[in-house]
Formats: C-alpha cells, structure tokens, sequence
C-alpha cells in the first residue's frame, strides 16, 4: 500500500497529473450541470409567465391582434435572416419547432 | 441546392488552398522547426558558435564522470557520426548508456560540445520490465532510435 | 442528416442515450482507473511514471478527436446551415480546452522527472498550445458579436482554418526532430505498447470518450434551452 502511494518516488508527478485531471473533468461536468439547471428554471419561469400573457391578451381582443402581429413579426425577421443565410430553411424551421415548445 | 454545392466547393478550395501554403511553408522552414540536429548535421554544416541543440544516443561505454564531482563526459552517435560533450548540468533520471539524449549548448572549435542543458529522450515502445528482459535476452529488443538528419549530406 | 439536425429529435434521442452513456462512463473510469494504478506494471525505463500516459494519451487523443468533430460541424454549419451544428461546437469547445490544458499539463509533469524539463518549444508540445488557444479564441469569437449569427460564423471559420492544426499535431514528431516520442498506439505496424499497458489505456480513452458525449449533451440542452430564451425574450420585449 505504501508503494501505491510512493509510485517509485514519482508520486508528486502521477498524484498530481490524476489530481488535475479529476479537477478538471469533475469541475466542467458540474459547470455543465450548474448551467443546465439555470437555464432550464430561467426557461420555466420564462414559458410560465408567457402563456398568463397570451391568456390576458386573449380576453382582450385587441390585445390579441397585438399579440398577432407581434408573432408574425418575429417569424418575418426569421425569414430575413434566413434569406441572408440563403438556404438552410427546413433546419431553421425544425429550431423555430422546438423553440415553440 | 445549387448554392450549398457551391459553399461547399468554395469551402474545400479554400481548404485546399490553406493545406498548401501551410505544407510550403513548413517545408521551406524544416530547419526552424527541427527542435535538434544530428551529429551528422554538425559535419554538414558547422553551426560556429551558434547556440544548437544536438540529439542522438549516449554511445555504450562512454559516460565518464570527471573527479570534481559534477562534470560529466560522453559521446552523441547517431551512428553515422559523433560528438563528443562535456556538461556539469544535471542530468535527468532516463540518462544512460544507448538512451536518447539532447544537448544544448556551443561546439568548441576543438571539437568538444559543451552542454548547458541535458535531456533526456525515449522511444514510443512502453512495456514490463520482465518482457524487456525477455527480449533482450532472445536479441529482439528494438534499440532506441537517434533523430533523423536534418541535412542531407552533400546538400 | 437533416433528420438529425432538427433539435426535437435531437432532444428525444439525447434523453434516450444520457443515462446509457453516463452509467458506462462511470463503469468505465472505475475499472480503467484500477487498472492505470494498481493493476498494471511498471514500464521497463519510465517506471511507475508510465501511470501518467493513462491520462495524458485519453486527453490529448479526446483534445484532437473533439476539434475535428468542432471543424466538420463547422464545415456543415456554413455548407448546409444545420442548427444543431453551430449548437454542438458550442457546447463542445470548453470540453476541448479541457482536454487539451489536462493533455499540456500532465505532459509537463511526465516531461519534468523524464526528459528532465518542464517544457521545450518542440513541434508537438508547440502545436498542442496552438490547439489550446484556438479553442480559446473560437470561444471568445463566437461572444464577441452583438449578433449571435455573426459570432458563430466568425467561429465557424476560425475552427476551419485551425483544421490544419491537427495533421500537423498529428505528424509533427515524424515529419520533425521533436523531443517528444513518436505515436505508439496509433501507428501503421501497431502499437507499440505492451498489453498490459494498452488495456487501461483503451479502457480510459473510451470512459473519457463517454464523458465527453454525456458532457456535451448536457451543454447542448443547455445552449437550445438558451435560444429558446432568446426567442421568448424576443416575444415577450415586443409585447411589452
């Protein structure tokens, strides 16, 4: 056991390269993990105050037509970005599908 | 359709074009991006009292340790031709008889390289003590290999 | 291709594979690890420091394998304009650092007691930092546009043109004099390891390998679930 952890008088080398190494891994997995979270409950929180909107701006009509246009206007700057990209446009329809989920 | 084929040929000629100029430019500069020479090197082209860094393997039987306790003598072979070095620099733990070797430092105009720095280089084959042995033993065990010559001679 | 390009489905599937990939990572770094340190012999010259390359081989092979996989999504992100493309180089640029820092730094710590120096400006060790800063620089290009799609085109680019940068890692210690030792695993007349030190290698190489997929899936669920934020931001500020 000694031995294992004397690594024939190299231990400062090999303890320290497997000691950087779990700083590393281990240190990007949880960043991952931290941001995952974060931007799913910004998400969440996101996607529950939209829909009180579209349900507020449904009672009032007006408000919907606003709210109308509003979407085509997004979805018509899409279009112009996409015409810049030139092309491109099943796959851009397939990020707008999961954006609207 | 069209216009996708066409970034795309534009993209690998681009490409293509970049692979190019790097690959001449490497080659034109092989000498800068050689990290060392071979004693042979040394006989093509004498590097006067030029800072170089000469490799090669420690000839068997050559290592002498002088008496003050820190000078250190032995010859580089890439078995074409030697160098004989002198250096009172530590020497790393992978120094040893047929082991690959880099000097760094000044040929004297007598002939002697003399080292300011010391290190050691090994091969890419990796195995137990036992299997070395083994194939020491049955004269199978591939030595180590010394750098290539960067000139070639007569060039 | 564009099936898989599409984000839903790459959601779906992402789902289906995290759990495999992230329980085999684990499985694996626990017997590869067990292997490197306890189970496998000393080399015949290098003693117990051959331990290092368990780690140094898994991380400079994962810092290569992860800025080819960056520069052909690149390459299909500005050919054919796929979403999930510009998302993937993304998510996976800070894994490549990773890997590319932990193959520079456990190198220096092998070099050190071996070669008998930390660092030397040789064609390999100087191409790796190269690598190190391209993944650098493609991470602070893609942020430094107001406009996201500029970014990742002006990133797009950079990948492809630091492409050249891996044959070159690739080959440098045969096309050149390097210090450091030519390929032993990854060559024409095969490996030039002893069994016994190839297993925990392979073993570890593939535990990283699935570190990384299950990594970057997580990054990439991320970097969709922050366009979405984007575009309901977009929404929501012109509703105001």
């Amino acid at each position: 056991m000694a031995d294992f952890f004397h690594m024939g008088g190299y231990a400062i080398y090999v303890w320290s390269s497997y000691g950087v190494a779990l700083v590393v891994l281990a240190g990007l997995l949880m960043a991952s993990l931290s941001g995952l979270r974060r931007k799913e409950r910004m998400l969440a929180t996101l996607e529950q105050t939209l829909p009180r909107r579209r349900r507020r701006s449904a009672a009032a009509p007006s408000g919907d037509e606003a709210g109308s246009t509003l979407h085509h206007g997004t979805t018509g700057k899409d279009k112009r970005a996409d015409d810049a990209t030139k092309g491109g446009d099943d796959a851009d329809g397939g990020s707008d599908g999961g954006g609207g989920e | 359709m069209t216009r996708k084929k066409r970034r795309l040929y534009m993209l690998l000629l681009a490409l293509a074009g970049l692979g190019t100029a790097t690959a001449l430019t490497l080659t034109a500069f092989e000498e800068n991006v050689a990290f060392f020479f071979s004693p042979s090197d040394l006989t093509v082209k004498p590097p006067g009292d030029k800072l170089v860094r000469v490799g090669g393997l420690v000839a068997g039987g050559s290592v002498v340790k002088e008496n003050d306790g820190v000078t250190t003598r032995f010859t580089i072979t890439d078995t074409a031709h030697t160098v004989d070095v002198t250096t009172n620099r530590p020497l790393p733990d992978l120094f040893r008889e047929g082991q690959g070797v880099l000097v760094e430092g000044r040929l004297r105009p007598d002939g002697l390289f003399v080292a300011s720095e010391v290190l050691a280089r090994h091969d890419e084959n990796y195995m137990p003590k036992e299997v070395a042995d083994a194939l020491k033993a049955s004269g199978q065990f591939r030595p180590e290999v010394p750098g290539r010559p960067v000139f070639e001679a007569g060039r | 291709m564009h099936r898989f390009a599409n984000p839903a489905r790459f959601l779906r599937l992402a789902a289906l594979v995290l759990p495999w990939v992230s329980v085999l990572s684990a499985i694996l770094f626990t017997v590869g690890l067990y292997l490197a340190l306890l189970a496998s012999p000393e080399d015949y010259q290098q003693g117990d420091t051959v331990r290092i390359m368990y780690v140094h081989v898994p991380a400079a092979w994962m810092a290569m394998f992860t800025y080819s996989s960056m520069a052909v999504a690149a390459a299909c992100a500005l050919v054919w304009r796929h979403p999930l493309a510009e998302v993937y180089s993304k998510a996976a640029a800070p894994l490549g650092a990773g890997f590319t820092l932990l193959c520079l730094v456990t190198g220096s710590l092998w070099g050190e007691p071996m070669w008998g120096t930390w660092w030397v400006w040789d064609a390999r060790l100087t191409s790796v930092l190269i690598l190190f800063f391209l993944y650098l620089g493609y991470m602070a290009l893609v942020d430094a546009f107001d406009d996201p799609q500029r970014g990742h085109r002006a990133g797009a680019i950079l990948l492809l043109v630091g492409a050249i940068n891996v044959p070159i890692i690739k080959f440098s210690v045969d096309w050149w004099n390097t210090l450091h030792q030519p390929a032993s695993v990854l060559r024409l007349d095969g490996p030039a390891i002893h069994g016994d030190m190839l297993w925990p290698l392979l073993i570890l190489a593939l535990a990283f390998k699935t570190y990384f997929a299950a990594t970057v899936i997580l990054r990439m669920r991320a970097e969709l679930a922050e366009r979405k934020i984007q575009t309901l931001r977009l929404t929501q500020a012109g509703g105001v």
